[in-house]
């Protein structure tokens, strides 16, 4: 049986570098870092006091709206590119809303250190606690605690859009967001749902955020500017850079869309993915588990490696990212790895966890449909264990049909979106 | 048409059994011996389960919370059982739903403590002493995905995966990604299932705050205190070539979303829907039913009468066990399994019909208003 073809009529962004897609490929194309020093909390005493920040009064409206008591800051995001998604591809004249569904990929927020230290309170130090006293304080804020919820994303946006269809929540680190577009394209393909809201976001900037990703040695210590310290790929860069953002796709089933006369913008020709199964807290040294979820993506699209154009990078900008994924980049492509454009949109957009995988693959689409291939900026030293083409410090103009975006979380989960060109 | 997929084995730990054989003759223990204070954890269902009885490595437990425990042990039940270590790794496919993780409040206290200066929290203090009270890998023990990542490596699983949160209906989303999974051929067989929320004062007041502890199990008009349960519920899922013995077979599953703003529950259309795409017709001896705050209750009972009539037998779990929350639907499953195979466990024994059950339906739902239903089928 033919597979169904699941093509793209959506896309929406709100990153540190644009309040719309727009905006964010337009400077993401011009090399323009989003990263800046933190001013949203205070970073005193942190050995990395950089981010990528979005912009408050991009969002203003809907921190006073009806939903902004429960959602978390990613929530707020993800509704604004879900707007921006919902309404390029017209979802409101579908009538039928039991089959439009919605897989996202968020964590929720973090807790607050002023709840933390209004906990304390009731606690000896020793392991005992006062529970009676707490409650009777007050207890901890129900608002806040919802915030805390990842699932809390999909209820707002099944409400407020009136999605009556499937409705998902992955939660898998750095390949969340990919993985939940992976989900809602096997779920269009099934014939579950015609149309799939999906994406991911991430809002973790906060004290608590980089408390647990400094404690982890994984975020940039060593960097002369904020713009210049997400170098992937290069020989000097020390760590990656948090971020946050929001990235939305609406999948449709091709005939659904020609039906309706949506403007198709791209389709999802195949999705992998893996787990490492190697250790919680490194990568496969061979990057087996991103073999694997790349040679499914290739073969799930019915392709070989010779038919891939360009491969959106992982590219965290950690040590150990960056060469595994370039070992295991060798080994799915061979002698023709060296001729693939691979390039990282973290290097300018920095690390949005949950919101990478999904804000990679419309800036991909937006790059096919452009024919702009985005670069790797900070790019400066080759290290000699990373010696692959990786787009330097400037984009380049070239058509391309097919890509890969991938995705690898902590623990070892994996990610591999093939995504295309339409062609009629 | 939904695919057919069979359950060939099940893994699971509770309070009250630590595996599926021992399930059928598990007692619960009598709720009018507990005290009436909802704080007091005696009063819940708490697992007992060790680092040393799942043989981890101290080294290997200190990022591991027990919700990891929890799953590798039903995860390693359900995986021995069926033999699933035939199998190239990349084609076992692997599924799971997650409760919410809370922080070990333990693991950042002392450090909150020693980072206090004249009754405030001072980030100085935090970055002079206070940081070094917590283990630089704690981090990792409050990611979700973790411990599914951890219970793939000890059962060397590398395929299709995907973990769900925390949505109470997320354990019938991980089933039914696992279905369809094998159906794509994207994975030869799967191990899908759920572990709850581990009990504690976070999530205990979680629990109170949304008005989840007063539910209406036998009636709606008269709410019961519901506590919570620990445990965790997996399930060996394969198609229809397995030489293992099928126990049961999952034909139909619906999903749907409403949420009725002026009730504050799910809507009776949206629980129609799904139970209508999990049946497509099929008559229906039990449901198990959600059941959770009022309005859901009014609302699921009125749409299982609209579909069914008034003579379907239908009953909740959650007075007698406990509220598993996101591993609710799949522990139920387990005991749409037992009853499937002529096997009444004790605990439900007085609650159901000693009669012979071919096809059951599980209901599930968020506090949010996502509703999910799956068919499970005697083979």
């Amino acid at each position: 049986m033919k597979k169904k073809r699941v093509v793209i009529t959506g896309y929406g962004l709100i990153t540190p570098l644009g309040k719309d897609a727009i905006e964010t490929f337009d400077k993401a194309s011009k090399g323009i870092s989003g990263i800046d020093y933190i001013k949203s909390f205070d970073t005193t005493g942190l050995p990395c006091t950089i981010g990528g920040e979005v912009k408050n009064e991009w969002i203003s409206d809907l921190e006073n709206s009806r939903f902004s008591k429960y959602a978390s800051r990613g929530c707020l995001l993800l509704l604004r590119a879900v707007q921006e998604a919902y309404e390029q591809a017209g979802l409101k004249e579908i009538t039928n809303t039991s089959q439009i569904g919605i897989s996202i990929g968020c964590h929720g927020d973090n807790p607050k250190v002023k709840d933390m230290v209004f906990v304390h309170k009731f606690y000896d130090g020793k392991g005992n606690w006062d529970y009676h006293k707490l409650q009777k304080a007050g207890g901890y804020s129900f608002l806040n605690f919802m915030k805390r919820k990842p699932d809390i994303v999909t209820s707002i946006i099944a409400h407020k859009f009136d999605c009556k269809g499937l409705n998902i929540v992955t939660v898998s680190a750095c390949s969340a967001g990919a993985q939940a577009i992976g989900e809602a394209y096997k779920a269009v393909i099934d014939g579950r749902c015609k149309v799939m809201i999906t994406g991911g976001a991430e809002s973790i900037i906060d004290f608590f955020g980089y408390l647990g990703f400094t404690l982890l040695k994984a975020l940039a210590e060593r960097y002369s500017s904020p713009q210049g310290a997400s170098r992937p790929f290069d020989r000097k860069r020390s760590g990656f850079v948090m971020s946050e953002g929001a990235g939305v796709l609406i999948l449709e089933d091709y005939e659904h869309a020609t039906t309706r006369g949506a403007k198709i913008y791209g389709e999802v020709l195949g999705y992998g993915s893996s787990t490492d199964a190697y250790r919680i807290t490194d990568m496969h040294p061979q990057g087996l588990g991103a073999v694997i979820a790349m040679k499914k993506a290739i073969a799930d699209a019915g392709l070989t490696t010779n038919d891939i154009d360009y491969i959106n990078a992982h590219g965290t900008s950690t040590i150990q990212n960056d060469i595994t994924e370039t070992l295991a980049i060798k080994q799915v492509f061979g002698e023709r790895a060296r001729e693939i454009p691979i390039s990282s949109n973290k290097s300018m957009l920095g690390h949005t966890i949950a919101g990478a995988g999904a804000i990679e693959a419309v800036l991909t689409i937006m790059g096919m449909n452009n024919s702009i291939i985005l670069a790797t900026i900070n790019y400066e030293f080759p290290d000699p264990k990373c010696d692959l083409y990786y787009v330097p410090n400037k984009a380049i103009m070239k058509e391309h049909k097919i890509a890969l975006s991938n995705s690898f979380g902590f623990g070892g989960q994996n990610a591999c979106l093939c995504l295309g060109k339409f062609l009629s | 048409m939904y695919p057919k997929a069979y359950i060939t084995s099940v893994g699971l730990i509770t309070a009250f059994t630590k595996d599926f054989e021992n399930f059928i003759n598990s007692k619960i223990p009598e709720r009018d011996k507990c005290s009436t204070d909802f704080f007091d954890l005696k009063n819940h269902s708490i697992c007992n389960i060790s680092k040393d009885s799942l043989d981890i490595s101290s080294k290997d437990s200190r990022i591991m919370g027990k919700h990891t425990l929890m799953l590798i042990k039903a995860s390693e039940e359900a995986y021995k059982k069926t033999g699933f270590d035939r199998y190239n790794p990349e084609e076992i496919g692997y599924f799971s739903a997650i409760g919410m993780i809370d922080y070990e409040n333990e693991d950042l206290l002392s450090a909150v403590i020693k980072s206090m200066k004249e009754g405030q929290f001072d980030l100085q203090e935090f970055f002079k002493k206070g940081y070094r009270e917590i283990y630089p890998l704690w981090p990792l023990s409050m990611l979700n995905n973790i411990s599914l990542c951890q219970s793939a490596i000890r059962l060397n699983i590398k395929g299709d995966n995907c973990v769900f949160t925390p949505h109470s209906d997320a354990s019938l989303h991980s089933i039914n990604e696992a279905i369809w999974s094998i159906s794509n051929n994207k994975s030869k067989v799967a191990l899908a299932g759920a572990v709850s929320e581990v009990i504690s004062p976070q999530s205990i007041a979680r629990y109170i705050l949304c008005n989840t502890n007063k539910s209406r199990v036998s009636s709606p008009e008269m709410p019961v205190d519901i506590y919570m349960a620990e445990g965790s519920v997996f399930f060996a899922i394969e198609g229809e070539t397995t030489e293992n013995k099928k126990l049961a077979s999952l034909s139909g599953f619906g999903a749907s979303f409403g949420f009725d703003d002026v009730s504050g529950g799910v809507t009776e259309q949206a629980v129609k829907s799904s139970m209508y795409q999990a049946c497509r017709g099929k008559k229906v001896d039990l449901v198990f039913t959600h059941y959770s705050r009022q309005q859901d209750s009014f609302n699921e009972i009125s749409a299982i009468k609209g579909i069914f009539g008034d003579d379907v037998e239908f009953v909740s779990t959650k007075s007698l066990i406990g509220d598993m929350l996101t591993c609710a639907g799949a522990f139920d499953c387990a005991l749409a399994v037992s009853l499937l195979n002529d096997k009444m466990p004790v605990f439900i024994n007085g609650h159901v019909k000693e009669k012979k059950y071919n096809t059951i339906l599980i209901n599930a739902f968020s506090v949010e208003g996502n509703v999910t239903s799956i068919l499970v089928e005697r083979v």
